[in-house]
């Protein structure tokens, strides 16, 4: 089983960072790449994508903030939080919203840990 | 060498300011131990441009009197770093980072030094991050606070640091409810510059190789 | 030399006045100075393969490790101050007090390599000076501001309370430390008034005068207040300092006048003139006027404006008639339309001006009391006598209101004086104790620069101290080998030669004492001395020393304080400074020495400490000095003069002889106006006794059995050779192992003359052994710069020394000959007590 995973960071090698670990611990399934929140929504209405990554730290709307919609509009979706700002308060604002944080810069374990639980999410919600 | 061999082109700032972004990350994080509570720091948007250029902006959306915390390091590239304030936000930087209880005279006191503390940890922070992705080995001096205008602390601060090109940062800083905006800015010589687009552009081709 | 030997490194390493730690790349301790051991009291041995969490758990917790971490792997240099990061290591000074540092944690070494240096630096005592400086300001600040009637804020630029006094807290219901931080709008609507900057704007540094502006109380009542803002500026930063005052007393007397301001559009002496000239107008009569009492006692009517056919006429004074007390004594209008000098006879206003008619009324006040009079006369019966009470009624309630407006406003005008005299005062308050601020900080400035110097000449000092050591050693073999060749050899020529080489071994041992005396580890031996005994005496060597050309004056008082001094020392810095003086004038001149007794107080605390000090100052009149060789001048090797001429030592010797004793020492010169050298030495609290003199030694040398021991393998064999020369049988030993073995077999053993530092055992530890088993042996510690407390009590002899030297102590010891005075030779070097020696 494939899916698609939503990468959301304004910055460009940050995607890059993300696309190329993905590639490589699951190079089957897609990334969709956006540069803002607002593109984010707008790619979020094509119901395909499955999975997403999310920069906490972007300009104008935030990473959480994002998160936050994007649990309004896919309950069950599973998200990870991207920052390297490592704190207690974040990673709390994180689980609040039943959202994963990943520590920046992504490491290739990070991802599989966090896609291996996304996939386990994805199947209970298919059965 | 010419000033258009280094110029850094949109994909290689983009990497810059996201290593930065990554560093700063991390002082936040180091921060909010010292602080006890959360520190949010970012960098929006990284610049190459002209020092006579930064200096004007600066001084333009401060006003005037400017405070800044320098290092230098040195190592396959090398320069000064500096962390810039406007001087009339320094007391309200000081009095976030430490206990905010403390009467006016104290924090004068302590002002010198923890600010010299908080901006070597921003710096560090940026720097080794820097460093450390790219996979170099850098060496980086003690923190040296100073003050005046924007000119005086380029003479001061980084007499020694040939060449007219600079990276500047914005760097946006909130502590305790207060939101309080300065600059990073790192000076190197053109050949510096030169080696560190070379190691941001093996960087880039990494990851693209990578993924191929 | 271009390599320093690994001892030499260490030693330094060890005297540096400064924490510092080695660690490798495992972060485990590699070297810990004796500073690191001194102040956290873990010796360098414990210390040593240990990390720091191993070593103070209490570090595990702190920020130090990661940082060590990010040092080793990222070459990261961090700065961890005591501000941020209180108590970070447990270190104590040496009472026993809270040791406050500052952490420098950098990489050293190769990249693949690493090692981590951490510098602990003591702030303990600038943080003090800080905390003192700030107190005593603040007592200031707060005499002046906290028992202000006024509220007093001070603010950012941005409008942020930074400082709030008692006053500003009661005004606003808080308490003053729970308004520092809020914005000065919360309190106030100043509209503008409180000089807020805004993003990218100066505040001016214009002061606004008195403004009304409406505060804000915590529970919501508001109140009017005058507020006159000054912007100033400290440390380059700006701030904005307001006085507040409540005016709601004054407001109420603005509106009560403004409700009597209202009855007419004119008002003042131009509105009563216009009332009277309205009222006999409309009237038509002769005489109209308004009065007042003149007296207390409200027997005499001054008219404040009054009416006289057809003009304004001069006021004037009249007595209280019963037709006026009538008019007053009524609250209504009182008329007389006709025939009134036939009803008041005795109103003798009505008599003059030959008045038919009368209508008038009192004037009241507000509390009910009369005031004045309002009335009109006329020559011919009144008719209309009811528009006529009507009017005299409406008029004097319009004259009510207008009097008590006039006495209203005089009172206000006063009101108004007073205020601007207060604001003015209070303002001038402020502004004296920024000026005293500004005073304090240069003072502090200059305090540090001083400090700065002191630290520059005591680590030099330092230094200084462990070399000395070594050359000491050295020249105690030279001269021992001298005078050997000396005893053995006639040959005229040959002991000219060793005789040249031993004076200047002799040169060379005096300069090492004279560093050492910079470094402060001669050891002095102050007793209370009376300078008037001292420096006159001193006239026939001066003269002798710096020749005719120089005219030498002295000015010492009878009743100048005893000081507490080491009197050879003294005379020798005395000698230092008329050398220099000479030098300073090489076309002659005058040089004078004077003493006087000086009071240190309190306040002239930054020259000394405060006490009784004695002063003397050693001017002379010659080519003076620039201010930045003055600032050099201390320093040990600096010189001006020529290469040869001299050592550079003499100013230094002297300051660190000065200091040693307590003192302090002052330059002051300029070029072309001479030089004077002024020494403060402490007031002596004994009062000195009678010198004790003594003749020369005149003991038997020879048999006797003395052990010598000594590591030195150039010293040793010198030393025994001297002491064989002299007929004693000498045994030998290189180390204390060796001695302890001899000492103890030995059938015979008067003596034993041992280094202090050696390899092994040192000597207070052999000499412990030895006594163990030969409690009466005598012994003679040898050293060339050690550290004396190790010898309290014990006999000692400075390497380098001269056959007659050791001859003579040898003799004192043997208990063969009694120690000679202050000036001897021998008793100059034997620097221990010889008590119990017998």
């Amino acid at each position: 089983m494939t899916y698609k995973v939503l990468i959301v960071d304004d910055s460009k090698l940050a995607r890059m960072v993300a696309v190329g670990a993905l590639s490589r611990v699951r190079p089957d399934w897609t990334p969709v790449e956006v540069g803002s929140a607002a593109q984010a929504l707008e790619a979020l209405e094509d119901k395909s994508i499955d999975v997403a990554l999310v920069d906490f730290n972007m300009p104008e709307t935030n990473g959480l903030a994002l998160t936050a919609e994007i649990r309004n509009l896919r309950p069950s979706m599973p998200v990870a939080l991207v920052s390297a700002n490592i704190q207690d308060e974040i990673i709390a604002r994180a689980r609040a919203i039943n959202a994963v944080f990943l520590p920046k810069p992504m490491t290739d374990e990070a991802l599989s840990g966090f896609l291996s639980g996304a996939t386990l999410q994805l199947r209970r919600q298919q059965q | 060498m010419t000033e258009a061999a280094i110029k850094l082109d949109k994909l290689e700032i983009d990497a810059l300011s996201e290593l930065v972004n990554i560093g700063v990350g991390r002082a936040a994080a180091s921060l909010r131990h010292m602080v006890g509570e959360e520190v949010l720091l970012s960098v929006p948007s990284a610049e190459i441009m002209q020092r006579e250029q930064a200096w004007g902006l600066i001084e333009k959306d401060s006003g005037g009197g400017l405070v800044a915390i320098h290092q230098h390091f040195e190592g396959s590239f090398s320069g000064c770093a500096l962390l810039v304030f406007p001087e009339m936000k320094s007391l309200e930087l000081v009095r976030a980072v430490v206990r905010t209880d403390l009467p006016l005279e104290d924090i004068i006191d302590l002002e010198q030094e923890a600010l010299a503390e908080t901006g070597n940890i921003v710096l560090n922070a940026c720097l080794a991050t820097i460093a450390n992705i790219l996979k170099q080995n850098l060496k980086m001096s003690l923190p040296q606070v100073r003050r005046g205008n924007g000119a005086a602390l380029l003479g001061d601060a980084c007499g020694d640091v040939p060449g007219d090109l600079l990276l500047f940062l914005y760097i946006s800083f909130t502590v305790n409810s207060q939101n309080i905006h300065g600059y990073i800015v790192m000076l190197m010589d053109l050949p510096s510059l030169a080696t560190l687009k070379q190691l941001i552009g093996e960087y880039i081709a990494g990851l693209t190789c990578q993924r191929a | 030399m271009d390599l320093i030997s690994r001892d030499l490194l260490l030693s330094a390493f060890n005297a540096l006045d400064t924490g510092v730690v080695l660690l490798d790349a495992q972060a485990r301790i590699i070297q810990w100075n004796a500073w690191m051991e001194a102040a956290s009291g873990v010796a360098a041995a414990q210390a040593c393969g240990r990390t720091l969490p191993e070593l103070f758990p209490e570090v595990g917790q702190s920020r130090l490790p990661g940082v060590i971490a990010d040092a080793l792997e990222l070459g990261a240099a961090r700065i961890l101050t005591h501000t941020l990061n209180p108590d970070l290591l447990p270190l104590q000074r040496d009472r026993g007090q809270p040791l406050l540092h500052n952490v420098t944690v950098q990489r050293a070494g190769l990249p693949e390599d690493p090692i981590c240096i951490l510098q602990v630096i003591d702030v303990t005592n600038t943080v003090e000076r800080e905390r003192v400086l700030r107190d005593r300001q603040n007592a200031r600040y707060r005499a002046v501001v906290d028992t202000a009637a006024d509220a007093i804020i001070t603010t950012c630029p941005e409008g942020k309370i930074q400082w709030a006094n008692l006053a500003a807290g009661k005004q606003f219901g808080f308490e003053p430390d729970e308004l520092t931080g809020r914005d000065i709008g919360t309190l106030l609507d100043h509209g503008g008034a409180w000089p807020v900057a805004c993003a990218g704007e100066e505040v001016g540094d214009l002061s606004i005068g008195p403004v009304e502006i409406m505060g804000r109380r915590q529970d919501g009542s508001t109140a009017i207040l005058e507020l006159s803002t000054a912007c100033w500026s400290n440390d380059r930063r700006t701030f904005v300092t307001g006085i507040l005052r409540d005016v709601a007393p004054r407001q109420r007397a603005e509106g009560a006048l403004r409700a009597a301001a209202a009855v007419s559009a004119v008002s003042g002496p131009a509105l009563l003139q216009a009332l009277v000239r309205e009222l006999a107008e409309g009237l038509g009569v002769k005489y109209a006027f308004i009065a007042e009492f003149s007296d207390p006692a409200g027997r005499q009517m001054r008219t404040l404006a009054q009416w006289c056919n057809g003009q304004v006429d001069e006021k004037c004074s009249f007595p209280l008639d019963d037709l006026s007390w009538e008019a007053l004594k009524h609250g209504e209008v009182v008329s007389v339309p006709n025939r009134a000098r036939r009803h008041y006879p005795e109103a003798a206003l009505l008599q003059e001006l030959q008045i038919e008619s009368f209508a008038g009324t009192g004037i009241t006040g507000s509390d009910g009391q009369p005031i004045g009079l309002i009335a009109v006369l006329d020559d011919e019966p009144m008719t209309d006598i009811g528009t006529v009470q009507k009017l005299i009624a409406t008029f004097a309630a319009r004259l009510a209101g207008e009097l008590e407006r006039q006495s209203a406003e005089n009172a206000l005008r006063q009101l108004n004086a007073e205020l601007e005299e207060r604001v003015a005062e209070r303002t001038r308050a402020l502004r004296d104790a920024a000026d005293e601020l500004s005073a304090e900080m240069r003072r502090r400035e200059d305090m540090q620069a001083t400090l700065l110097q002191s630290q520059k000449l005591e680590a030099l000092g330092q230094l200084v101290g462990g070399v000395a050591h070594d050359f000491n050693n050295i020249l105690a073999a030279i001269l021992g080998s001298y005078q050997l060749i000396d005893n053995r050899v006639d040959h005229p020529t040959v002991r000219q030669v060793v005789a040249h080489g031993r004076k200047a071994a002799e040169r060379a041992a005096e300069l090492i004492r004279h560093l050492l005396a910079f470094a402060r580890r001669e050891e002095l031996k102050p007793r209370a001395v009376l300078l008037a005994g001292i420096i006159p005496s001193l006239q026939g060597l001066f003269a002798h020393t710096l020749g005719s050309q120089v005219e030498v004056r002295f000015d010492v008082p009878a009743d100048a304080w005893p000081v507490l001094v080491d009197q050879h020392r003294l005379e020798v810095a005395l000698l230092n400074l008329a050398v220099n003086a000479r030098d300073a004038m090489p076309g002659g001149g005058v040089l004078e020495v004077s003493v006087s007794n000086r009071v240190i107080g309190p306040s002239d605390k930054r020259f000394a400490k405060a006490g009784d000090y004695v002063a003397i100052s050693v001017r002379d009149n010659g080519a003076g000095m620039a201010p930045e060789t003055v600032a050099r001048a201390l320093e040990p090797f600096f010189t001006t003069k020529e290469v040869g001429k001299g050592t550079g030592l003499g100013l230094a010797m002297v300051h660190g002889f000065v200091e040693q004793s307590g003192g302090r020492l002052f330059i002051e010169s300029r070029l072309g106006s001479g030089t004077c050298i002024q020494i403060l030495l402490p007031r002596a609290a004994v009062v000195p006794c009678a010198q004790i003199m003594d003749g020369g030694l005149d003991g038997e040398h020879g048999d006797a059995v003395i052990l010598v021991v000594d590591d030195d393998d150039q010293v040793r064999p010198v030393t025994a050779t001297i002491l064989r020369d002299l007929g004693y049988t000498v045994m030998e030993a290189v180390n204390a192992e060796t001695a302890l073995a001899l000492g103890l077999t030995a059938p015979q053993l008067d003596m034993v003359l041992c280094d202090v530092v050696m390899p092994g055992a040192d000597g207070p530890a052999f000499a412990e052994k030895l006594r163990a088993e030969r409690p009466h042996v005598p012994f003679v510690f040898m050293t060339g710069h050690a550290d004396r407390r190790l010898l309290v009590g014990a006999t000692v002899i400075d390497k380098p020394f001269t056959s007659t030297q050791l001859a003579e102590v040898v003799l004192i010891t043997l208990g063969r000959s009694r120690p000679g005075g202050e000036d001897g030779v021998g008793s100059a070097l034997l620097s221990g007590s010889l008590a119990g020696i017998g």
